[in-house]
Parts: C-alpha cells; sequence; structure tokens
C-alpha cells in the first residue's frame, strides 16, 4: 500500500468525504424528510433550528463517542470491541428506515474501500467479519475503518464525519425545503461554526453513557417508512 | 417558627426491595406463579387465572421512590405459561437534595411463552433524578409486550419538565440477539427535552415494545393511518424480531386512550383476547 504519510492523509480525506464518492448517499435523508414535511420547514432559518436542536446533539452525545471507540479499536486491531460497537448501533437506530439507510451507506462505503485499498490489513480483517455476519457494515464503522486505512488524526476523523453528517441533510434540504443552493450553504456555514464544540463536548461523553433521547424525531422517522409519498429512501 | 422544607429528609433509611416472581404451568397445564419473593415498597395482590393467563398486580403503597431507594423487579416466565404483570398506580420520583432513585427491572420468557407488563407512569416530579435499567431476554419463539409510560411532572401542579435527570438504559434482547437499545441521559437545565416537547409540551410520553418473531410490516402501515386525537404514534419493526412503538400525547387522558386503543389492536394482532379482569384491574387506564 502507498505509504499515507504526514499530510498525506488530506487528499484522500477529501475523496472519500466528497458527495461524488458513490455511497448511495444522496438517496438518504435520514429522517430529514418527514420532520421537515412535519414541522413545515421552508427556509434556511429552519435548518440551523434543525442541527442546533437534533443533528448536533445527537452527534456529540451520541454518534461521536462511538465513532472515537470504533477508531482506537481499529488502532489497537481490537475487533471484538467492533463487533460490539456494530451490534450496539444496530440496536439503537430504532427506526428501521434509519437502521437500514446506515448499513446501505456502509455496506456501499466498504464496497469501494475494498477497491481502492484492498490490501489493507483492517479492511481484509472487517470485510471477514462482515462475509461472515459478525457485523453488519454500519456506516460509522466503515467511516473509522476509512480513517483508520488513511490514517487520518481523530480529531479530523471526527470532523470529517460530521461535516458528511451535515452534508447530507443540507443535500436533501435542497430538494425538500426549496432553498437556494447559497441558503444550504449559509446554513451548512453555522452547522460548521458550531462542529468544533460538538466534538469538543463529546469528549466528556463515554461509549456506555453515550445515547440521545429524540422521541418524536424517532416516531416522525418510523411514519416516513409508510408515508403516501417521499423523495427519499430513509 | 417551625421551617419545613419541601425536600426529602436525608437521615431517612433508603427503601431497597422489590419482586421476583417466577410463573409456569401448573400440574393441570395452566398458568400460575409458582415462585415469588416480594419486599416493600411493592406490595403484590394475589395472582389468579383467566382465559388462560396468570395475572398478578403489583402496588406500590408508599408514596413513591425516594433518594437512595432502589426497586428491584424480576419476572421469568418459564414453559408456555401466559402472564400478565400490571401496575395500576402511578410511582412517583420524588424531589431529592442530592443522590438519585433506582429502578432495576428485568424480565425473561422462555420458548412459548407470553408476558404482558402493563404498568401505570413513572412521574419525575421536580428535583428529582431517576436511573432506570431494563432488560428484556426474550427466546425464540416466545412473545411480550412491555409498556412503560413517562410523565416528566405533576401535571395537576402545572410542574413540567422540572425534575433534575432521567437516566434510562433498555436492552432487549430476542434469541440472545440484542435487538434494541436506549441508553440516554435526560436533564431539561441542559436542553435535552427540546424534542420530547415539540410536539406538545406536556410531553406525555409512552413507549411500547411487542417483541415476537412474526411480520408487522402491514400492521405498521395500518395503524399509521388510525387517527389518535391529541397524541401521535410512531411504530417500527426492530432488528430482527418485533416491534417497537413511541407515543407523545397532548395530556394524561389522550395518552391513555391511545395506549388502551394500541394494546386492543396488538392483542387482536396476537389473535389473544384481553382477560376481562385484566382491563378491570388496571385502574389507571380504566376508572
Amino acid at each position: 500500500m502507498k505509504a499515507l504519510e504526514n499530510n498525506a492523509w488530506v487528499a484522500p480525506l477529501l475523496q472519500v468525504s466528497d458527495p461524488l464518492f458513490p455511497t448511495g448517499g444522496y438517496a438518504h435523508s435520514l429522517g430529514f424528510e418527514q420532520w421537515a414535511y412535519e414541522k413545515a420547514y421552508d427556509s434556511k432559518e429552519d435548518l440551523k433550528q434543525f442541527f442546533l436542536n437534533h443533528a448536533g446533539p445527537a452527534l456529540m452525545r451520541q454518534e461521536f463517542p462511538y465513532l472515537r471507540e470504533a477508531l482506537i479499536a481499529f488502532t489497537e486491531e481490537d475487533f471484538e470491541t467492533i463487533i460490539q460497537l456494530d451490534e450496539a448501533i444496530n440496536a439503537w437506530k430504532w427506526a428501521s428506515e434509519i437502521r437500514e439507510a446506515s448499513i446501505a451507506q456502509g455496506r456501499g462505503r466498504l464496497r469501494l474501500l475494498k477497491q481502492m485499498w484492498g490490501e489493507d490489513k483492517s479492511l481484509n480483517k472487517y470485510a471477514e467479519l462482515f462475509d461472515q455476519g459478525k457485523v453488519m457494515g454500519h456506516h460509522l464503522i466503515v467511516s473509522a475503518l476509512q480513517y483508520k486505512i488513511l490514517s487520518v488524526p481523530n480529531s479530523a476523523a471526527l470532523f470529517a464525519y460530521g461535516y458528511q453528517t451535515l452534508a447530507t441533510y443540507i443535500s436533501a434540504s435542497i430538494k425538500l425545503l426549496r432553498i437556494s443552493p447559497e441558503s444550504a450553504q449559509d446554513a451548512m456555514h453555522f452547522g460548521l461554526d458550531h462542529l468544533s464544540q460538538w466534538v469538543e463536548d463529546s469528549n466528556a461523553v463515554s461509549v456506555s453513557s453515550a445515547g440521545w433521547f429524540a422521541p418524536l424525531y424517532d416516531i416522525y422517522s418510523a411514519r416516513h417508512k409508510t408515508a403516501f409519498s417521499r423523495l427519499f429512501i430513509s | 417558627m417551625l421551617a419545613f422544607s419541601n425536600k426529602n429528609d436525608l437521615s431517612r433509611s433508603a427503601v431497597k426491595g422489590g419482586a421476583n416472581l417466577v410463573y409456569g404451568l401448573n400440574s393441570l397445564g395452566d398458568s400460575a406463579l409458582s415462585k415469588q419473593w416480594v419486599s416493600p415498597p411493592l406490595h403484590m395482590s394475589k395472582t389468579h387465572q383467566e382465559d388462560g393467563f396468570a395475572i398478578s398486580q403489583l402496588l406500590s403503597p408508599t408514596a413513591g421512590l425516594l433518594q437512595g431507594d432502589l426497586l428491584e423487579v424480576k419476572v421469568s416466565v418459564l414453559d408456555a405459561a401466559k402472564v400478565a404483570v400490571i401496575s395500576p398506580a402511578a410511582c412517583r420520583i420524588h424531589s431529592m437534595d442530592s443522590g438519585y432513585a433506582q429502578v432495576k427491572q428485568s424480565y425473561s420468557v422462555e420458548t412459548g411463552g407470553f408476558l404482558d407488563v402493563w404498568t401505570a407512569p413513572l412521574i419525575l416530579q421536580a428535583a428529582s433524578k431517576l436511573k432506570q435499567e431494563t432488560i428484556l431476554d426474550i427466546a425464540e419463539g416466545a412473545c411480550a409486550l412491555f409498556c412503560e409510560i413517562v410523565s416528566p411532572g405533576r401535571s395537576a401542579f402545572g410542574e413540567q419538565f422540572e425534575f433534575e435527570q432521567w437516566q434510562s438504559n433498555t436492552r432487549i434482547l430476542y434469541n440472545d440477539t440484542l435487538i434494541n437499545y436506549e441508553n440516554f441521559t435526560c436533564e431539561p437545565k441542559k436542553g435535552d427535552v427540546r424534542d420530547w416537547q415539540d410536539a406538545y409540551p406536556e410531553g406525555n410520553y409512552a413507549s411500547m415494545y411487542l417483541i415476537s418473531s412474526r411480520d408487522f410490516d402491514e400492521f405498521i402501515a395500518e395503524m399509521h393511518q388510525i387517527e389518535t386525537p391529541d397524541a401521535i404514534i410512531g411504530l417500527s419493526d426492530l432488528n430482527k424480531a418485533g416491534l417497537g412503538i413511541k407515543i407523545l400525547a397532548k395530556d394524561g387522558v389522550s395518552l391513555r386512550r391511545t395506549i388502551v386503543l394500541l394494546r386492543e389492536r396488538l392483542f387482536k394482532e396476537l389473535k389473544l383476547s384481553i382477560p376481562a379482569s385484566l382491563n378491570r384491574s388496571q385502574s389507571f387506564f380504566y376508572n
């Protein structure tokens, strides 16, 4: 494998974080479609409030602690922990569409990683566990694997994952809220302004205490599956 | 002049008690309570049988849980027994200066068994702290219906989201596989309840789980079409087995009405009839 030293991780990280990287993310709103419909969202200000009250806290309190733990586990080649984290993620994604979206994106990313970095030892071990049905291939775990392969520093990995999550909502909002690309970028800028705080605050959250209680978001995410009309798979 | 504090007396000894109940089939092949251990703050009425069910009613004769209290409930359903455990009185978590109250509950059902856990709400009063741990361990071919209701304050006092902290950890296993995991800490002062309050400020909340290997896709679609006045419901199939339901309602009456409606539909889906005495005993819902 080509050595990735110093800042050599930056270019491949940009590649795998880009919406052009075909993991199928464009087809998902991760629950945002039904939420925006029910809350009658129609502006970039609504999107900013969504980041502040939902997306940001969910990243900080639930996803980042798991991502941090997965990064450590891949670095230490602790695949027992990886299996446990993958199982827990599968169980805390309550709404089936959100769970399935995570698996679909994770599997898409894993397939691409195998094409590009197929000789990586951790990747091969994870792919073996996946083939044996011991892991589901959740997006968060496969993302952690990707950051490990690219030698991305942990803090940068959290930022990249946070960026990708916000970008999924931004991308969906252009279709759902019919806001202009400029307004969407303004909302993205707002979200990224808060991202460092969410990353920093997540340091205080261990995996054992990680979790986020959002019953209304769960309810709307569940109802999306049987909604009469919808643009996105989730 | 005497000064009265609305906080609890810290010199009071904490109460640590609960129930350990084991059900199975008796020599006649009927569902029955076979072993029991019950300790304050819980009291259990005599278990009776109806429509093939063994029905037990748990009550807390004390005012609720105070600082340092621990309530542990363990229910095991063996063989192919059909069991309903109900608690018709709300459990209040009282104001406390420091520390917390704790509820630990675990339910296990063996293959062929059925367990219905249907309790009145936990009421999180102002300045209360609760740590809660729930485990459902359901064997392949068994079935369980679990309902939990949480009220974020005493509505009669106009109390809403004034509790200090609610920490909850729920694990559901089906055939030894983790199929649902909820783990969170809610602290209103830290802005953790914006989503919870978003639809209805009073935040009457319930979650239900029906653990079974059957397919619920059609049922979910049907339930999402029904009218639930002043309440919103979401149903989702769980990973591998079962169904999760979340409910938010405008007030306690709407919440109760929605839960009763859902229970009736769920029992119908399971082709089970609800024993008349089960509903009659659950006086929180039928009064």
